[in-house]
């Protein structure tokens, strides 16, 4: 009989240390969530976007530097395309070039607004690497842009010959500038400047855009 | 040799169904254990403009808690994960004492991308900076409490902050609410450092008898 009591007291106390430590118990985890939508914008965002040409040898009197701004909220790589176009009689054309020549440097064809050339002689200064002469070319003058770089973890870029366009694979999320730059002081490229080009002001639309 | 069964059998009976009978070991097993249920509901999903960073509806969570007695220390606690996967508490306020409402601010961390325990932090700030809180948002609410229950901010040694909740025999309703705009300084459409994923934050009663 003792045995038996000794086992309901021990019973006992089981219960009693089993119910004290169910005082810590919770309630199910209640999930809060909301979702965020996606951002993806591109602005211009200043640099230096005009410049005089010196009527002797063409030089740009200061570096052309037009900026844009990428905006993306997206932890997931985007892709981006850079172009860029100048008038012609016929309509636009594309403006960026690699000349086999030139080995490493990219370069853009501005037009003539004020007297537009025909398209042709803006296909002469791609195919010919320049000009063969400066008369098959007026009112076109292409000059040199410094190139894209990578830039680690951050964007990566790509000059597609068969498209003459700048493919930009953007690796982080966040607000991201991208600065280019015709430099200023270079001479314009080989025949693409001479008395053939007629006063006025020559311009290209360069437009960077998610794909 | 029979009592002691019959005892046995009726201290088991006790146990199991927690039913009042006149064995005095049942008294004493009553006493010692509240009855206590907890129902959740409420809005607990939607979604975020990703311009302005405002909720497309209030959140909200309702603990409707039933006791037979009264209970102390039941703790209100809301938590999100670090990028280490260490919990961190959600709440900031900067109320003191005990009442039966509070406002604060509620952390939610991006659950796919976690935040950094820096960046968690810096919501909780008074003067938050969207730089140095990537991927963690801050929103208003409010806590209220009926019944003649009371709530206290509080933080632990750990320096982990929830809310200490008192409340009366009978029904009390514990309630949460958030609201849409997003604390300043948590959430920028310019710096775009939060991202499209969803954002969470766990919440729940602690301690409960």
């Amino acid at each position: 009989m003792k045995k038996y009591n000794i086992f309901l007291l021990v019973l006992i106390f089981y219960i009693s240390i089993s119910i004290s430590k169910t005082f810590a118990a919770q309630t199910p985890i209640t999930k809060l969530s909301a979702t965020n939508g996606e951002i993806k914008s591109i602005t211009t965002n200043g640099g230096q976007l005009s410049a005089n040409i010196d009527t002797q040898d063409g030089k740009l009197s200061n570096s052309l530097t037009p900026g844009f701004l990428i905006t993306t909220n997206s932890n997931t790589e985007k892709s981006l395309q850079l172009t860029a176009t100048c008038n012609t009689q016929e309509g636009t054309v594309n403006a960026f070039f690699f000349p086999l020549f030139s080995l490493d440097y990219h370069y853009i064809a501005l037009t003539n607004s004020n007297a537009l050339p025909q398209s042709y002689c803006v296909d002469c200064v791609k195919k010919f690497n320049g000009a063969l002469n400066s008369d098959n070319n007026p009112n076109v003058i292409a000059y040199r842009m410094t190139n894209l770089e990578n830039i680690p973890n951050v964007m990566k870029v790509y000059y597609d010959n068969n498209y003459n366009r700048w493919d930009i694979t953007l690796l982080k999320r966040g607000a991201i500038p991208l600065n280019l730059e015709i430099p200023a002081g270079e001479v314009p490229l080989t025949n693409t400047y001479s008395t053939c080009d007629e006063a006025g002001s020559y311009q290209a639309t360069i437009t960077l855009s998610f794909i | 040799m029979k009592l002691f069964k019959f005892l046995l059998i009726c201290i088991l009976f006790i146990v199991n169904k927690a039913q009042a009978d006149t064995v005095a070991v049942n008294n004493l097993l009553i006493e010692v254990t509240p009855t206590v249920s907890v129902d959740i509901s409420g809005n607990f999903t939607t979604n975020i403009d990703p311009d302005s960073g405002n909720l497309g509806s209030n959140l909200n969570i309702n603990f409707l808690v039933s006791s037979n007695e009264s209970i102390n220390n039941i703790q209100l606690k809301a938590i999100v994960n670090d990028l280490n996967n260490t919990a961190q508490s959600a709440f900031a306020s900067n109320q003191t004492g005990i009442s039966n409402q509070s406002q604060y601010y509620m952390v939610f961390a991006n659950s796919t991308y976690p935040p950094s325990a820096s960046s968690i932090n810096d919501c909780k700030l008074s003067n938050s900076n969207s730089i140095n809180n990537e991927e963690a948002i801050a929103y208003m609410g409010s806590l209220n409490i009926d019944n003649s229950g009371t709530i206290e901010y509080q933080i632990d040694g750990s320096n982990q902050s929830f809310y200490n909740c008192s409340i009366n025999e009978g029904n009390t309703n514990i309630s949460l609410n958030i609201s849409p705009t997003p604390k300043p300084g948590t959430y920028d459409s310019q710096t775009a450092l939060d991202g499209n994923n969803t954002f969470e934050v766990l919440v729940y009663l602690d301690n409960i008898p």
